[in-house]
């Protein structure tokens, strides 16, 4: 019996130089990206490819060379993370995120929004019944530092001027960074801490609509309810959807985590994770916004009416951006 | 579950392999990370992390400190360096899964990557959604731990609950923290194709005797025990000698060969022997009778 009477052999000398070939260009790709290679070398790695899969399935039928099917399966693993990774150019993704994917999204988790902005208002009204009441409660609600020095304790006068404030446009960049930074946390504990069934994302939703309805109620007690609303409605209506929207995010890995539908409980999970990272995505895109707002419409705009303007257009164009962007025809 | 043990079982999969089904349909085999493997490379993540947080730190109170005035000054350092802050905690995870290799640098010192269980590609939102977790994993227990100090009871729930975060990879058998249950994703070895030469087509040494064996002789191992035999025949260690003596001692007397093999015959033996084997095993095996070792 000579040699090449060994199929597993025959085999592999007809197939190896393909082999090469792949092993050369998937070398290549991972060093200089796939741009390095030619329209005529990019068709070669697809068809080298699918052959090198088909040489697999045959090795490990036929072929009892350990070596060689050992190889075939790296190279093939190999090649399948080069030619399956490719993604889409940057702005092709960004525009489909946000002129589908978000919207979409939003839509489809209406019902874990609704939930969380629920949340968020009960613990608001709870603070300010509570507070409105018994001035006492408002240090339960609201954390020292937080409140810098807008505490009850505080003269009418004080709380008057921490409406206004007159910062030069540096601070202004300072503050918004600073407030964004801190919300995005906020935004992103909501949104992991759905892993833990959701509970502690209703917490931290509660708490946050606890320290807003303490707040108001302090500056309602003072008269200055108005003046409070229209000061924090310019970035307010659009931080506070945010913010609702990570809330819901995480309510969605939760709902995923403790309630799975159809599917088995990780495909639903990992489904769940897509879509409320898509929410939580388009948190961070309007925390970012409000930052901005804030940071410079809160100062440069004065007058409580006009506040009250911006804020509540801008919460208009969010709702008109939710619900009517991105629908197909027919819907 | 099922369609993995059945695999394991067979013998196909080691224990610490996995099947991913490409777009073709194709089943490919990856080897998961050790527990260990991705503790070390997020350590040296986060080496990197702080220690180029640090420097950009300095350069911008340097930049802060000389350019422009006083206020300024302080504006600038104050923005850019929250923005740095963020860009270091999220950024640098990010931007590093979401390139082709799917690493970030200390994967790619312990040759890691990530991938997407279901054999897709990996989406932005699985890159985001795992990173996102580790905030709860690690960087928010830690920061409460250190701030609240561990006495009270926020302190002891935060203690449980790192506890038990950390212990979720060995508490499932594919080693996923809580990041990748909600990306889908595994962390494997970034598989190494090395091809050697095939051991049936190695020539004949010269000078060497053309053996020849018959049917009952190669009846009496299975394919395990000839691919024992193809490591031993690719073995280029130190104790190679012994090895080739051991084997084939231990394959005449299996086989009943009739005559002793002196030493500088061993391996032209044992080459003609896995040679006949291999052809033995492998037509049985097109005929359907699969042998696996030399007890089936």
């Amino acid at each position: 019996m000579s040699e090449s009477d060994l199929r597993s052999l025959r085999f592999r000398r007809e197939r190896e130089a393909s082999w090469r070939a792949l092993e050369e260009t998937i070398t290549l790709v991972e060093k200089k990206g796939p741009k390095a290679l030619s329209a005529q070398a990019a068709l070669a790695l697809a068809q080298n490819y699918r052959a090198a899969i088909s040489s697999l399935s045959v090795a490990r039928a036929i072929s009892l060379d350990l070596n060689t099917r050992l190889y075939l399966e790296a190279l093939c693993a190999r090649a399948f993370l080069i030619v399956h990774g490719v993604r889409e150019p940057l702005p092709a993704l960004v525009a489909r995120f946000l002129g589908e994917d978000l919207p979409a999204a939003i839509r489809a988790a209406s019902r874990h929004i609704l939930l969380a902005a629920f949340i968020l208002g009960l613990g608001a009204v709870t603070a300010y019944i509570l507070t409105i009441n018994d001035m006492e409660w408002f240090s339960a609600f609201v954390h020292a530092d937080l409140a810098a020095g807008r505490t009850p304790a505080a003269s009418t006068e004080t709380l008057e001027r921490a409406l206004e404030g007159h910062d030069g446009i540096g601070d202004l960049l300072a503050f918004s960074t600073q407030l964004f930074v801190h919300n995005t946390g906020v935004a992103i504990l909501a949104f992991a801490l759905g892993v833990a069934l959701g509970i502690p994302t209703i917490l931290l939703l509660f708490y946050n609509g606890l320290m807003l309805g303490a707040f108001f109620a302090l500056y309602d007690d003072r008269e200055l309810g108005y003046e409070l609303a229209a000061w924090l409605s310019i970035h307010g209506t659009t931080e506070l959807t945010a913010i609702v929207l990570a809330g819901a995010a995480g309510l969605v890995i939760g709902d995923a985590v403790a309630f799975p539908k159809r599917r088995a409980r990780l495909a639903e999970v990992k489904a769940a994770g897509h879509r409320a990272t898509r929410l939580m995505m388009g948190a961070a895109m309007m925390l970012f916004i409000a930052g901005f707002l804030e940071g410079v419409g809160r100062q440069t705009i004065e007058s409580p009416e006009a506040r009250l303007a911006v804020g509540l257009s801008a919460l208009a164009l969010w709702l008109v951006y939710f619900i009517g962007v991105g629908r197909r025809s027919g819907r | 579950m099922s369609v993995l043990n059945a695999a394991l079982r067979r013998g196909e999969l080691e224990k610490d392999e996995r099947y991913l089904t490409s777009p073709e349909g194709a089943p490919l085999r990856f080897q998961l990370a050790g527990r260990g493997e991705r503790a070390g490379a997020l350590l040296i993540d986060l080496c990197i992390v702080i220690a180029a947080f640090v420097a950009l730190l300095l350069l911008l109170g340097y930049v802060a400190d000389t350019v422009g005035g006083v206020d300024f000054g302080f504006v600038f350092f104050s923005i850019f360096s929250q923005l740095l802050f963020f860009a270091m905690r999220w950024g640098y995870f990010i931007a590093f899964e979401m390139t082709p290799r799917a690493a970030t640098p200390g994967k790619r010192a312990l040759k890691l990557r990530v991938v997407n269980r279901d054999g897709g590609p990996l989406t932005p939102e699985a890159v985001i959604a795992r990173n996102l977790t580790r905030e709860v994993e690690i960087f928010f227990p830690v920061i409460a731990l250190l701030g609240i100090g561990s006495d009270g009871w926020a302190g002891l729930f935060t203690a449980i609950w790192l506890c038990a975060l950390l212990a979720l990879p060995f508490c499932n058998r594919d080693r996923m923290r809580g990041g990748d249950f909600i990306a889908g994703t595994w962390v494997v070895h970034t598989p190494k194709p090395v091809l050697a030469t095939d051991q049936a087509a190695a020539p004949r040494p010269l000078g060497g005797r053309v053996y020849s064996f018959t049917s009952a002789q190669l009846d009496l191992y299975g394919e395990y025990e000839l691919q024992v035999l193809e490591g031993v025949l690719r073995d280029e260690t130190q104790g190679r000698t012994e090895l080739l003596r051991d084997v084939s001692e231990a394959v005449a007397r299996k086989i009943g060969w009739p005559s002793d093999i002196r030493v500088a015959e061993r391996e032209g033996f044992l080459t003609a022997f896995y040679a006949a084997q291999r052809e033995r095993l492998e037509a049985r095996r097109r005929a359907g009778q699969i042998r696996a070792d030399k007890t089936g």
